[in-house]
């Protein structure tokens, strides 16, 4: 068995410069992703949880403004304060009693904005800073309005 | 014994002119890449779709308490509790034009059934987008 000098030479030259190339590029790119990733690590863990806390909190408000309108709570209006039909004995979803909306409390902003452009302020916000608010069509009074249901953050 | 052995085939390959990337190479590029666009990774935050269908849900509610079904009334009040988007009514088949749709591809379809004056039943599709 003999290997010519020529192919030897040849095989072992070639493998030297591709193994170098490799090398230097994953180099070159697992510095670049070092780079990043300590320019960017306090940035990111902020913006995450940045994201988490926002999510948790459009979640939450979007479950309350859920139950407002399809429970009937005298105990905690917020979440319910749909009308209890006695003749039916079932509470009409969507349907609100305005009496239990009235007494609502807990949330930061819960107003009504009705089909001609009128608005009922239930519990206002304002200055509370950054809101995040809940929008459901009812039927309210023989009206049909939106009913807005908010929390701050500040 | 006097054998010859000659690897024509890897020595053609060795001698073709490019680049050569091996495996870790392309998994640090991969790596970098992925690395690169995760932190534009687009998060629906607002859960947009969820509310869409919760209000067009709500629609559906309201509308089910009166039996008349008059489309005008429909469409406008399509239009109160999504004023920045478009969709049509489909009742029992039939198109009600609420406003042009600007993003077909982004379309809601929200279906139910109501019950009319003389306990007609009609499928009703909110098309929202």
């Amino acid at each position: 068995m003999r290997i010519t000098g020529d192919t030897f030479m040849c095989l072992k030259h070639e493998k030297g410069i591709i193994f170098s190339f490799d090398l230097g590029f994953a180099f070159i790119a697992l510095c670049i992703m070092m780079y990043f990733i300590l320019l960017n690590a306090d940035a990111m863990i902020d913006e995450g949880n940045s994201r988490i806390r926002e999510f948790d909190s459009y979640s939450r408000n979007l479950l309350i403004a859920d139950s407002a309108v399809k429970n009937y709570d005298m105990e905690n209006p917020l979440l319910g304060s749909a009308h209890y039909n006695l003749g039916k004995r079932r509470v009409e979803e969507n349907v609100i009693e305005p009496a239990l909306l009235a007494r609502v409390e807990g949330a930061d902003i819960v107003f009504l904005e009705y089909r001609d452009n009128s608005r009922e302020t239930i519990i206002d916000g304002k200055e509370k800073g950054e809101c995040i608010v809940a929008e459901r069509f009812v039927f309210l009074g023989g009206r049909k309005a939106k009913l807005n249901i908010g929390f701050c953050s500040g | 014994m006097d054998e010859k052995i000659e690897i024509k085939g890897l020595e053609l390959a060795m001698d073709e002119k490019g680049l050569y990337l091996g495996v870790e190479a392309v998994l640090s590029l991969v790596i970098l890449v992925m690395l690169l666009s995760a932190p534009y990774a687009k998060t629906d935050i607002r859960m947009d779709e969820l509310q869409i269908m919760q209000k067009a849900h709500d629609l559906l509610k309201v509308w089910g308490m009166d039996s008349s079904w008059n489309e005008k009334e429909m469409a406008e009040d399509f239009r109160f509790v999504f004023p920045n988007k478009g969709g049509r009514i489909t009742i029992g088949g039939k198109d009600v034009e609420v406003a042009e749709c600007r993003n077909q591809d982004e379309a809601h379809f929200i279906k139910g059934y109501l019950i009319g004056s003389e306990s007609r039943l009609a499928e009703i599709v909110l098309t929202v987008c």
